[in-house]
Formats: structure tokens, C-alpha cells, sequence
């Protein structure tokens, strides 16, 4: 497989959302920077949701359009011979009365009905579904995406926020909550993959389930469990009965939380959690010889 | 007139009607005019990743059906039958032999529109 994006790529990703992934993506991102001193990026892949930017003190630097390959239909030249049918295997398009009816949501952009059609109805377009932000400040690059409403394809936006950039030593990519496949293409390129999980009994499932997920991806990966007290000690007995490693315990914490639903990041104003964030940073630098 | 059922396996005007319309395994077709059925396979579509409803619509054009009896019809299926001047009636009815005596009494109704949200 292509190998991408920096030097180095660790994805946050967790199976259901709301389990602090955007807190460890931003916080881990701030203490990579302070401890290495390098520039650090922060691709924030939830194109469906970004909000990243909400936490850090970025500015912007570039605005982008997001595209995805689709296909345009010059419909009087079409003679109805059904060939684009047969070959598109997503079944995105059909003919009626000689007639192209196109489901765009349903294309890839393969091509595949642009090589079938031989009456030249049928080319192939950029159709723009949404845009890619880049900001920068602090030694931190954010760049994300938004995906526009209504679209359902984040895939090909994923793939751009992923821009590669081979000077950069370290990114971190914050994945899309669940397991679909926007989870899959986040993680896809990423050297080693960060679970985040809280300890309870839908909090296990979730994880078991990303677990596979990842395997399949067959990447390295580690556990970082959220909330750690709060729930009971579930994972840690998952963890320990299929040997995964144990990355970092986050403690439940009012405070982080409170930080949070004022638009801040606990890392550098709370002290108990700059310190666990600082320690998994340190563990990551090391294994990593950053 | 060709009227479309959406059924699980052949057995005529006796088969069983399938709730699906994109994933159904089969259609009958019945000509009316000479009181014959015909069956084409939609298996190629019980395993699309996504559009078999498209491809369900499309199947059912080519064969120049003028009616199609189905339980549910997703709106990307209904926008490519309504293109195609196919009529389409709600049945819930177990057989095609039921539905098709309720069509001809012209006791089902006829939709304007699809009656499921698709989901691809
Ligand atoms: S580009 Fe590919 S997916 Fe899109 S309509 Fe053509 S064949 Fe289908
Ligand atoms: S292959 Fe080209 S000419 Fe044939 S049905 Fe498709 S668009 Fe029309």
C-alpha cells in the first residue's frame, strides 16, 4: 500500500463518538509540539463533523475545494444501448427511453461507463462536495474538511485532507467515530492507531468491535481508556486477556470536562491531565524515537 | 399490459410476494393479454453494495412492464419508474394470485410517490 501522509502517522480513532477523541487528538497534538519542539499536524478526518479548529489557536492559511470523480451525461447523443449500465458496478446509473438517469451520490468516479459508452455521451467531471481548511499557528498545522450537507461520500474528502507531506515528522489523524468505511480510509495510512474507549459495557463493545477493525487494517495499535473510574474495569480485563497494550488511563475528570463545554482544551490549564497526556506524548516519542 | 411482481421463487401465480423491491430474489412478469407469466432473476442484485433498487428499476424497464406490484419502492426506484411511465401499486398481499385479483377490482392504491426512504 501507498504509504502517505509525514514520516510518521498516529490515527485517534474509537468506536462510537463522544468518547473524548477530539480531546486526545487536540491535547496530544499540543504536547507532541511542546515536547519535540517540532512542528506537529492535525488532520481532523470527522468531515462530517470537524470541530478541532474549535480548540486550537489556529489561523487560517488555505481553503480548498473538496471534489469527488463523477460523470456528466450529454444526453441527445445517447442512443440507449444500456452499455454505461452494465458497466458501472454501482449501479449509479439507468436508461430510460434513451434517456441517462444519473444518481451522483451513488458514483465513484471509476470511469468505467466513460470507457462503455461509445456515442461520447458521458465524460468524466469534478463535482465539488465540499472544502478542505488549512490553518496554521504555534508550530501546529490543523487542516480539515467539511463536507457539504447532503453529501454522503466522505471518502474521497478524507483522501484530501490526507495530503501528503513528507517534511513533516509527525501527524496525528483524528478519525471519524464508528467503524464505516470513512473510519477505515482515516486509518488506512497510519503507522500506529490509538483506541480511545471508556470502560463500560457499551464502551467494550464499541472497542471490540473497532479492535477488529484495525486488526483487519492489520495495524499496531494501543488503548487509551477515557474516563478511567468512572465505568468499571472491563477493558482493562479485554485488554489484558487479548495481550493489548495499555497506552495511557485518562482519569474521569469534572473539570476536563467542564474545559470542554467552554470551548477548551484541559491540556496546560489542568494539571493532572497535561501530565497523563504528557506521559502517553513521552511513551510515543520514545517508541517512535521522535 | 405486463404487470410486474416482486416474488421469491417461481411457482406462477401461485408464488409469494417478496416485501423487497431491490433486493427481491425475482420477478413475474404476467401479460394480461395472453394470461402468461414470465420469471426473470434479480439475484445479481441481492448482493450490490448499494443502487439495487436502481438496477431493480431498470431490470423492470427493459421488459416493458407497464404496472408494477410491490410492497415497498425506494424514491431513486420510483424516479426511474415514473420516468419510464410504469404505474406503481402498493400490495401487502401474501400471493401474486391475491394482489393481482385486488388489482383487477382495482382495490390497491397507486402510488405517487416512493413509500421508503432508500438506504445505500
Ligand atoms: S464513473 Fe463509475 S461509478 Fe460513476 S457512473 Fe460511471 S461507472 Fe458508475
Ligand atoms: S453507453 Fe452511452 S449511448 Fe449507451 S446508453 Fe449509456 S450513455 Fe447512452
Amino acid at each position: 500500500m501507498l504509504k502517505v501522509i509525514g514520516k510518521m502517522d498516529i490515527a485517534i480513532a474509537s468506536g462510537k463518538g463522544g468518547t473524548g477523541k477530539t480531546t486526545l487528538s487536540v491535547s496530544l497534538t499540543l504536547s507532541l509540539q511542546a515536547l519535540t519542539n517540532k512542528k506537529v499536524r492535525l488532520l481532523d478526518c470527522d468531515v462530517e463533523e470537524p470541530n478541532s479548529h474549535l480548540f486550537l489557536s489556529v489561523k487560517s492559511k488555505t481553503i480548498e475545494d473538496g471534489w469527488v470523480e463523477s460523470c456528466e451525461f450529454d444526453a441527445e447523443k445517447c442512443t440507449g444501448c444500456n452499455k454505461c449500465v452494465e458497466a458501472c458496478r454501482f449501479n449509479a446509473i439507468a436508461i430510460v427511453k434513451k434517456k441517462p438517469i444519473f444518481f451522483s451520490d451513488l458514483c465513484h468516479g471509476c470511469g468505467g461507463c466513460v470507457l462503455a459508452c461509445k456515442f461520447d455521451v458521458i465524460k468524466s467531471v469534478n463535482r465539488k462536495i465540499g472544502k478542505i481548511v488549512t490553518k496554521e499557528g504555534n508550530n501546529v498545522i490543523l487542516r480539515y474538511g467539511v463536507l457539504n450537507i447532503g453529501e454522503i461520500a466522505s471518502p474521497p474528502l478524507i483522501k484530501q485532507v490526507q495530503i501528503s507531506d513528507p517534511e513533516i515528522g509527525l501527524t496525528i489523524i483524528d478519525s471519524p467515530p464508528g467503524t464505516s468505511c470513512s473510519m477505515v480510509t482515516s486509518v488506512e495510512k497510519a503507522d500506529f492507531v490509538i483506541l480511545i474507549a471508556e470502560s463500560t459495557a457499551f464502551g467494550l463493545n464499541d472497542l471490540e468491535i473497532a479492535v477488529e477493525t484495525v486488526k483487519g487494517l492489520h495495524k499496531s495499535f494501543g488503548v487509551v481508556i477515557n474516563r478511567d473510574g468512572a465505568g468499571d474495569d472491563r477493558v482493562e480485563q479485554y485488554c489484558k486477556k487479548e495481550s493489548i497494550e495499555i497506552l495511557a488511563r485518562i482519569p474521569d475528570s469534572l473539570n476536563v470536562a467542564k474545559h470542554y463545554s467552554n470551548g477548551k482544551i484541559a491540556w496546560g490549564i489542568d494539571k493532572e491531565f497535561t501530565s497523563n497526556i504528557d506521559g502517553l506524548a513521552t511513551k510515543i516519542i520514545k517508541r517512535f524515537s521522535l | 399490459m405486463k404487470i410486474a411482481f416482486c416474488i421469491q421463487e417461481d411457482k406462477g401465480k401461485e408464488s409469494i410476494l417478496d416485501s423487497r423491491f431491490g433486493r427481491s430474489p425475482g420477478f413475474l412478469i404476467y401479460n394480461t393479454e395472453e394470461d402468461e407469466a414470465k420469471y426473470i432473476t434479480n439475484k445479481q442484485n441481492l448482493n450490490a453494495a448499494q443502487g439495487a433498487g436502481v438496477q431493480s428499476a431498470q431490470n423492470i424497464v427493459n421488459e416493458k412492464v407497464d404496472v408494477l406490484i410491490t410492497r415497498n419502492c425506494g424514491p431513486k426506484s420510483f424516479s426511474i419508474l415514473l420516468e419510464a411511465g410504469v404505474e406503481v401499486y402498493l400490495s401487502k398481499d401474501s400471493s401474486v394470485q391475491i394482489a393481482l385479483d385486488k388489482f383487477n377490482k382495482n382495490e390497491l392504491t397507486k402510488s405517487g410517490n416512493s413509500n421508503v426512504e432508500g438506504h445505500w
